[in-house]
């Protein structure tokens, strides 16, 4: 689990690989509907929701695809923890990439404007209060090579 | 008259953007006049007024520059005859071995520099004569072209009649004034490139020439000029049709519509006005019910003529509402595929014949939907689809995907200058088709970035036809278009689009590469698409492979593709990618498609079978379900279940209590049958198979053999063991752990079992071996056997082999240990292995390849099949007792790959003409795959064709604990995690026997 302080310095860590810039391309896409996830190529999917909606009872785990948050209107509070210290509460699910386990995370305040990366073999609780506006992004695990669509 | 330039400031014809044709007659939409009723019936152009087929001979001459082509030669007299060769045409002249083919995915074959392209511009004269009669009075000649690549200028008598481009949309031209009786000379001069190639980098072949049907027609002086008719649907069964016609010469048009030889309503029209009809009890127009009224426009000349324009009509409505689409008010999924024009000896002059067997077999495999990848079709091609019941996602003939190469992939697409061009190019396909009943959106064209230019297709595409969606899936965020459209989502992207839905509706215009052995991975797709609403169609990429018959040095054909001509640069097999091959056969890809889109579900549950209609218009009286039950994959009991009238989305239930097996596995497999005569269909055509497990119950174990001990002793290095009951002589060799094995004479193992992690690579794993297993040479790992030990023990020998197998140059591998148990009664291996080193991630497989004698090719198997089938493409596959041979089984990739492989495997046994042979059984680790190729792994990785495989004296013989998924990476999704093999731990358990009398002797099920 990553915090970047800003969009700068995501940008100046992990941009010039074509998902990290497009990463940057959601992150800053404002006009987009709320609640409407978009996909950029084929390298994330993207939305723009409050945080009472993205939050979730369990710990989600993702293997596929690095789960990003960055608030937009305030700061946002999760919980993040290893999968290997949780206990599933379903079977990973090829259809959604997601595992929800059950377990203690750690809690971390995201800052309005900070971007936070989840890598996998990671789960995350998104908190439902404070209830503030973030674009959350699911960013793929495929390197450097995969096809740029 | 000339339009090459030598002055730069003039630029040419075919390097002017804004200039999209000369003297080319308006877009229309596409029907024929005929001079009666009974002619119009037929329905058939060549009976249309004045139809001249212009396809055929034509004299041909090609040219390495537009300036070398002599004015002579577009003259009537055309130079010295004897030069010129003689072509067919339809035809692309590359296929014909004049100039050279060369295949580009997305760039440019020549330097990018846009509107110029290469000033030795391929240039080719086509010429013939035309033998007229003498024309009525006022009756205008028209000389109509479906398809010229890339620019066409047209000569009449050595006059100049036109020009044209846009390669896949009709052109048009008046020859009134300068055709006359007698004797005529038609010329066409063709440049392969033009300012248009820059519109058209459509992922196929590079090749030009007239390669779509020519012809000539008539139109009296009082004729039809354009249509345009549109459905609305009503309350009550009701349909409003409109009207919009032009005519010249006439003051009226009767308009009538039938169905069948009954008058459904007619009224007089006045040319340039909307008119309105209704019809009762209305018979709409669908996919699964494509029904289609006859239309007739009648014109009345005041000279008498009448001219009759017959037009096949289906009542289809599309609209949107609340983010839905909706056929005639119902909602809807395409279930479809992108389709290039292709043929194997042809290529893009594809005949009308095999257009119709390519839309048969979609309909055959359950596919209700195309996509025109990616330009319009021949005109016939939308009729077809009205009448076979086809949705067709209309794309025009526009795609600029090679600017990607040089890093601005929108740089004309938002160009000014260019904007004539791109509206152009969906003005005259909307013009020609939007009549079509089949035709479900429009599609601006694939691949040209986002730019100025799109929303002003989109409003001119809405000019034309405000009813129907539009569709670009550049547009990626849907500003403009009606219908939101990625490609290459990932099943879990999908996933989170459905759950998260944009206002309009969704598609995935292309997925599921199906380059070579695959796509793996369509049922879980098919699942995202069927649990979210608002995605309504998905297409997979694409119908058929683009090879080209090439015959090698010993007459042998193979299929060539890519850098096979000398083409540099080159996407060698990248346009090898369809689900049916080049020779118009079903891959086992598309199988698997046709099943996991299957309209009618069966389920079977706590005794209770369930038949659900997955159908969106029609229900399921035509459907009927015979259950079969299986005892350890053999038949013992069937029944029919005839759910009659099920609606649309409806299910039907029936109470299924199966006798169950005492002892070991109970199945029902489902195969639901249609009793319907369709055009694409005999009636009892199978729509799809479904199984359930019911019971496994354990087996009677097994008595004690009458095999008795077997007997040592060690020669040299070598341990021989022999079982005196059999006569079976095993010898294992202390120094590497080989076995030999022979038995009744022969030696039944041509190479001994060795374990190995390596399979022939396959298109949709080439980036995992780029990225993980060439770096990682896991196709040169080498084995290293560092102690063979043996004891006897209850009355067998157990041989304990402990080895290495690791690549060369690196520290990573896997520590391996076999346990061979030598008994009178055959062999059991026990295999064992635990990585070391830091490589972790997937491997092609985990498992055991030897070979046997070559005649040992007929295999029985207890398993998945009868077809190929993978971990993530298995939908197609039952658990069965199947027969096949080890060269049947081999599927013919035109680029030699894995392939054969059967899952699920109990046991399977390799036999002989007499039935004597080697059969493999799953111990205690559950079951198998296995695949018997008639070439080794070396020989069909190193193979680039089919004809590049040589018969070898033995069968290669994998059977593997594990398997990866196909995926469909060649472009698209990885395999999905549930699907990957990780080189990692494992443990697997066999039995081998030697087997006479083939398998029906072998001791059945899996290990008690």
């Amino acid at each position: 689990m990553r915090i970047f302080r800003d969009h700068a310095q995501l940008e100046d860590v992990l941009g010039g690989a074509a998902k990290w810039d497009r990463t940057l391309q959601a992150l800053r896409a404002e006009e987009r509907l709320p609640g409407v996830m978009y996909s950029v190529g084929d390298s994330l999917t993207t939305m723009r929701a409050r945080t009472s909606a993205l939050a979730t009872e369990d710990l989600v785990a993702r293997r596929r695809y690095l789960f990003v948050l960055s608030p937009v209107d305030g700061d946002a509070e999760v919980d993040v923890a290893p999968v290997a210290g949780l206990v599933a509460a379903d079977a990973y699910s090829d259809l959604s990439d997601r595992h929800h386990l059950r377990g203690a995370g750690e809690r971390r305040t995201v800052p309005r404007g900070a971007v936070l990366v989840v890598d996998a073999g990671e789960a995350v609780r998104v908190l439902p209060a404070p209830d503030v506006t973030a674009v959350v992004a699911h960013v793929t695990v495929e390197g450097a090579t995969f096809h740029n669509k | 008259m000339t339009f090459h330039s030598t002055d730069p400031a003039i630029p040419n014809d075919w390097e002017s953007p804004a200039l999209t044709g000369r003297h080319r007659l308006p877009a229309r939409a596409y029907f024929f006049g005929y001079a009666s009723a009974a002619l119009a019936g037929t329905m058939d152009r060549r009976n249309s007024r004045g139809f001249v087929d212009l396809t055929g001979e034509w004299r041909f001459r090609l040219y390495d520059h537009p300036a070398r082509v002599p004015a002579q030669a577009l003259a009537p007299a055309g130079g010295d005859a004897g030069e010129w060769d003689t072509v067919r045409v339809p035809h692309l002249w590359q296929v014909d071995g004049y100039g050279r083919l060369q295949y580009t995915d997305e760039g440019f074959p020549f330097p990018v520099d846009p509107p110029r392209v290469p000033a030795d511009d391929p240039t080719a004269v086509y010429r013939r004569t035309v033998v007229l009669p003498k024309a009525p009075a006022g009756e205008r000649t028209v000389l109509r072209f479906d398809g010229v690549e890339s620019y066409a200028e047209v000569y009449w008598d050595g006059a100049y009649v036109g020009m044209t481009k846009g390669s896949r949309l009709a052109a048009e031209f008046d020859v009134t004034d300068v055709a006359h009786p007698g004797e005529n000379h038609l010329a066409v001069k063709v440049l392969q490139y033009s300012d248009g190639t820059y519109l058209e980098d459509q992922d196929m072949w590079w090749a030009s020439g007239i390669f779509r049907d020519c012809y000539l027609l008539s139109r009296p002086a009082a004729h039809l000029a354009d249509f345009h008719v549109r459905t609305r649907r009503l309350d009550g069964d009701r349909a409003e049709l409109t009207l919009s016609a032009t005519a010249a010469g006439a003051p009226e048009i009767t308009w009538e519509v039938h169905d069948g030889a009954r008058p459904v309503a007619s009224r007089p029209v006045v040319p340039g006005t909307d008119a309105t009809l209704v019809v009762e009890d209305a018979h709409f127009w669908n996919p699964e019910d494509p029904h289609l009224y006859d239309m007739r426009l009648v014109v009345r000349g005041p000279d008498g003529t009448v001219e009759h324009v017959p037009h096949r009509l289906g009542l289809a409505e599309v609209t949107i509402a609340e983010g839905r689409l909706l056929l005639n008010g119902a909602p809807f999924m395409m279930h479809g595929v992108n389709r290039h024009d292709h043929d194997d000896r042809r290529g893009r002059a594809v005949g009308m014949a095999r257009v119709e067997r390519d839309l048969l077999l979609m309909k055959q495999h359950n596919i209700n939907a195309v996509r025109t990848a990616h330009y319009p079709n021949d005109p016939r091609f939308y009729e077809l689809c009205d009448r076979i019941g086809l949705l067709v996602v209309a794309e025009t003939d526009l795609e600029t995907h090679g600017f990607a190469n040089v890093g601005d992939l929108p740089r004309i697409t938002d160009d000014e200058a260019w904007r004539t061009a791109f509206t152009d190019r969906i003005e005259r396909h909307v013009r020609a088709q939007r009549n079509h009943a089949s035709i479900v959106m429009w599609s601006l064209g694939n691949e040209s970035g986002y730019g100025r230019n799109i929303p002003a297709m989109y409003r001119r595409c809405k000019e034309l036809d405000p009813y129907r969606p539009v569709h670009y899936e550049e547009d990626r965020d849907a500003e403009v278009v009606d219908v939101v459209s990625t490609m290459y989502s990932r099943v879990s992207q999908m996933n989170d689009m459905g759950e998260h839905p944009h206002p309009k509706p969704r598609i995935i215009c292309e997925y599921g590469h199906a380059m070579g052995n695959g796509p793996g991975g369509l049922a879980e797709y098919q699942q995202v698409f069927e649990r979210w609403e608002s995605i309504q169609g998905h297409f997979v990429w694409e119908w058929c492979d683009h090879g080209l018959v090439a015959v090698g040095d010993d007459g042998r054909e193979y299929h060539s593709y890519g850098g096979d001509h000398g083409d540099v640069p080159n996407n060698g097999t990248f346009c090898i990618d369809g689900l049916v091959f080049p020779w118009q056969e079903p891959s086992p890809g598309l199988l698997e498609y046709k099943q996991v889109i299957c309209p009618v579900r069966v389920t079977w549950a706590d005794g209770v079978c369930t038949v659900a209609n997955r159908r969106w218009f029609t229900d399921l009286s035509d459907a009927v379900v015979v259950v079969e039950t299986l005892h350890d994959g053999r038949v013992v009991g069937s029944r029919t279940l005839v759910p009659g009238a099920v609606p649309p989305g409806g299910s039907w239930r029936a109470e299924l209590r199966p006798d169950v097996a005492a002892h070991g596995e109970t199945h029902l497999t489902a195969r639901v049958l249609s009793t319907a005569a369709r055009p694409w269909a005999e009636p009892m055509h199978e729509l799809g198979r479904y199984q359930v497990a019911v019971a496994d119950r354990p087996r009677t174990p097994a008595g004690p053999t009458a095999a008795g001990s077997v007997t040592t002793g060690v020669e040299g290095t070598s341990l021989v063991v022999t079982a005196p009951a059999t006569g079976d002589r095993f010898t294992v060799d202390l120094l590497n752990g080989d076995l030999t094995w022979r038995s009744r004479d022969r030696e039944l193992l041509a190479a001994p079992p060795r374990v190995g992690f390596w399979k022939p690579l396959i298109d949709n794993h080439q980036q995992e071996n780029d990225e993980l297993w060439a770096p990682r040479f896991l196709s040169l790992m080498q084995t290293s056997v560092r102690d063979v030990a043996w004891r006897e023990r209850d009355g067998a020998v157990v041989v304990e082999v402990s080895a290495r197998i690791a690549p060369p140059t690196l520290d990573i591998g896997m520590a391996v240990g076999l346990t061979w148990t030598l008994a009178a009664d055959g062999v059991r291996l026990a295999v064992t292995g635990e990585p070391y080193g830091g490589y972790r991630d997937i491997v092609p497989r985990i498992g055991l390849s030897f070979a046997v004698p070559a005649e040992l090719r007929a295999v029985d198997w207890y398993g998945l099949g009868p077809g190929e089938n993978y971990p993530d493409s298995r939908a197609a596959a039952t658990l069965g007792r199947w027969h096949s041979t080890v060269d049947a089984m081999f599927t013919p990739y035109v680029v030699p790959q894995d392939c054969a492989n059967r899952g699920e495997a109990r046991w399977m046994a390799l036999t002989d003409p007499h039935g004597d042979g080697l059969a493999v059984r799953a111990a205690g680790s559950g079951p198998f795959a296995f695949s018997a190729w008639p070439y080794s792994a070396e020989a069909i990785d190193a193979a680039r064709h089919r004809t590049d495989l040589a018969a070898e004296d033995r069968v290669t013989v994998n059977v593997n604990h594990r398997v990866l998924g196909l995926g469909s990476n060649s472009w698209g999704s990885e395999v999905l995690d549930g699907h990957r093999v990780r080189f990692e731990p494992f443990r697997f358990e066999l039995d081998l026997r030697s087997v006479s009398g083939g398998a029906s002797s072998y001791r059945e099920g899996t290990a008690s």
